[in-house]
């Protein structure tokens, strides 16, 4: 299993990891760590920042294609980081809230297929994912519908609907009192079918 | 399950939120359902459904999509009933009255044959009536039970009363439960009668020769006898209940009365043999008798539509009332009927019936308790509100026997249309209603006046058709919402084992 990311800032309330120039987890995607207790993430944003702490990039005029090749070294004093959020832990077939942060260093490994489906087919897990604090996230709602699009993308078609009206009917539950942000997800969820 | 227990009170009922795949659409007001609640199960009737949201909001931007339709269901639209529960059984299935409520999400489910069963098949003799609305189970009433009270049925014209009281009819000669005397107005409970779309349909007689004798007061080929009284055996009181037709005052009838006191027996040939008199001679007569001259012309006057009567006679003979009360002694059902130019006579049906009743009421008094005890009577009255109205309460001989006669074993079955017209005294005194279609509001109302949870049973009534019936009182164990059985083959070779060639159609039609 191939690591996607390593976990290099972690202050209070933020979690971030390195991934590779060029190519960082996507928002709303779903990652683990490799050791015990096994933690899911799930990225809620990307950022490029500076390895030198003070620095800022110097304008080159160039397309960005062209930096790489005539500027090389601006690249490498830059890193593609993306912030993570702890959704829950699995403590043997049970998904309990996180019990803390991980360890620095902690290399971050993609959800496949099989286990995403099943981690995503948990009521409890989806509770989980909206026990994220909106005040400390505002955009926690969007990197949901993300993660629930990607998710019934990956629903073989003949269970596509069975899926989406159980992710539905549990949403409806939880946003029972916010009927347009409802809406929203359902709305933003049925366009993928 | 359909359902999960929300809320709710012995006396209010209970609300029931649906399941979000239930579509309330797949249940109806008067189905029966069943609570489970950990030790007792309790049996109710939906008698309303709600349709609820958590969320105006959503009616400003209303789900566009059957998809998105569906995941507001359960949350934030659902659905709820409405049930009131009417008995409750323990683990060893015995019933009894609500005492209890059930804990808050037991789960609710629509009854199923077991529960129709173990609700209205009990003690005593149960009789197949009819079979709830949504379900084919039977439902089944005591007819033991039915005929200790005072029962009424009530409905508009087409609801399908007769149907209904000619299965209920059947069901207490064919288990011997009483004697049955009915005014026949329609004549439709003798050997035959038409049904709605002018079928000729078995009925009484045909179903039971032996144990229904059918009298007329005309000639009438399906009837038994045809009926004679003799002027002796009418007194003044039978004739009172028609006073209205009659254009009877008050005076007239404290002037018959001084009559019969001079004249005795012979009062009404008396009376009748008046008529024609001049003024002068009529002067002499009252002044002979002791009463107002002009109160003596009024009541001859009044009475001269009596005369007329053919089976009012002046003879020796016995009187038809005689062999009609003999016939009821011995336990077989008699059914007067109106035929030839009695038909739809009001004169004629309050007159005879009321003569007749009134005997039956003081030959039922006279008893002694070990002759009262193998001898039940049912009287049934048709247009009942002519003779239970409020007006004439005090002179009232249907009044009398629904308020008092029940322990000497006579009680009344009413057929009805108007029940806002019958005396609230005596629809207290009903014990068990079958209630179809009604329409007007005082009706319905008087139909459930001092009816626990009438206004909730007053909702199921106005979901009824024709042929459906509420059935509730004192011979069932709970009100239910039922589709009267059919009243065709299967019933008619039910009855056919009283049938001389085993076929009630076979009498009716020859071979």
């Amino acid at each position: 299993m191939k690591s996607i990311g390593e976990i290099l800032l972690l202050r209070p309330s933020f979690i971030a990891a390195e991934g590779k120039r060029d190519f960082i987890p996507p928002i709303g995607s779903l990652l683990k760590n490799n050791s015990k207790p096994l933690r899911y993430l799930i990225v809620v944003d990307q950022f490029v920042e500076s390895r030198i702490p003070g620095r800022t990039p110097a304008p080159y005029g160039l397309d960005y294609g062209d930096i790489e090749s005539e500027q090389p070294q601006s690249t490498f004093l830059m890193r593609w980081m993306y912030q993570l959020v702890p959704v829950c832990e699995l403590n043997g077939t049970k998904y309990e809230a996180p019990t803390g942060v991980p360890d620095i260093h902690t290399l971050l490994y993609w959800v496949e297929d099989a286990e995403f489906t099943e981690v995503l087919s948990s009521s409890s897990f989806m509770d989980f994912l909206f026990r994220i604090d909106e005040t400390m996230l505002p955009q926690r709602n969007e990197v949901i519908m993300r993660l629930l699009r990607k998710f019934i993308v990956s629903v073989p078609q003949i269970n596509r609907d069975k899926e989406l009206l159980r992710i539905l009917t549990r949403l409806s539950i939880i946003f029972r009192n916010d009927y347009s942000t409802l809406k929203q997800f359902i709305k933003s969820l049925e366009v993928k079918i | 399950m359909i359902g999960f227990l929300k809320s709710g009170s012995v006396t209010e009922g209970f609300a029931v939120r649906l399941l979000r795949d239930v579509s309330p659409e797949s249940l109806k007001i008067g189905d029966f359902a069943v609570i489970e609640g950990r030790i007792y199960k309790f049996f109710g009737i939906i008698d309303d459904l709600r349709l609820l949201s958590s969320n105006e909001d959503v009616f400003f931007d209303p789900p566009e999509t059957p998809l998105q339709k569906l995941a507001l269901s359960g949350s934030i639209i659902y659905s709820e009933i409405q049930l009131s529960p009417y008995v409750m059984a323990d683990p060893d299935g015995n019933l009894m009255s609500i005492k209890t409520v059930p804990e808050h999400f037991s789960s609710v489910r629509l009854a199923e044959n077991r529960d129709i069963e173990l609700v209205f098949k009990r003690g005593g003799k149960p009789f197949f009536i009819g079979t709830p609305l949504t379900m084919d189970e039977h439902i089944y009433v005591d007819l033991e039970k039915l005929s200790m009270r005072n029962n009424a049925i009530f409905g508009i014209t087409g609801s399908g009363k007769t149907v209904l009281a000619k299965i209920v009819f059947s069901g207490l000669i064919r288990n011997e439960i009483a004697s049955l005397l009915i005014f026949d107005m329609h004549n439709e409970y003798g050997r035959s009668s038409k049904n709605e779309e002018g079928r000729v349909e078995p009925s009484l007689k045909t179903f039971f020769p032996k144990n229904v004798k059918v009298f007329d007061v005309a000639h009438n080929p399906d009837a038994d006898s045809i009926i004679t009284i003799p002027y002796v055996d009418v007194d003044p009181e039978d004739i009172a209940l028609t006073s209205e037709i009659l254009h009877y005052s008050e005076k007239s009838e404290e002037t018959a009365l001084l009559v019969r006191r001079r004249k005795g027996k012979e009062w009404l040939k008396f009376l009748f043999s008046l008529q024609g008199k001049t003024d002068e001679e009529l002067a002499e007569i009252s002044e002979s008798l002791g009463v107002n001259s002009a109160s003596l012309s009024a009541l001859i006057r009044h009475t001269t539509r009596l005369s007329e009567l053919d089976f009012l006679q002046d003879t020796m003979e016995e009187s038809s009332i005689n062999q009609i009360l003999n016939y009821l002694k011995s336990g077989i059902s008699v059914v007067v009927q109106f035929s030839g130019k009695y038909k739809n006579s009001a004169l004629v049906y309050f007159l005879v019936a009321n003569i007749i009743s009134r005997r039956i009421h003081g030959k039922h008094e006279s008893m002694s308790d070990s002759e009262l005890k193998r001898l039940r009577t049912v009287i049934v009255i048709e247009e009942a509100h002519k003779f239970l109205s409020t007006n004439l309460k005090e002179r009232n001989i249907f009044g009398i026997i629904a308020r008092e006669m029940r322990k000497f074993n006579v009680t009344l079955f009413i057929i009805d249309q108007r029940p806002s017209e019958i005396d609230p005294e005596v629809l207290s005194q009903v014990g068990t209603r079958f209630v179809l279609q009604m329409m007007d509001e005082s009706d319905i109302d008087s139909v459930f006046q001092g009816v626990g949870g009438g206004s909730r049973l007053k909702k199921i009534l106005r979901s009824l058709q024709a042929r459906e019936s509420l059935l509730f009182g004192f011979s069932v164990p709970m009100p239910v919402a039922m589709r009267v059985r059919e009243f065709g083959e299967d019933f008619f070779k039910e009855m056919q084992l009283n049938s001389p060639h085993g076929d009630p159609n076979k009498d009716l039609y020859g071979e």
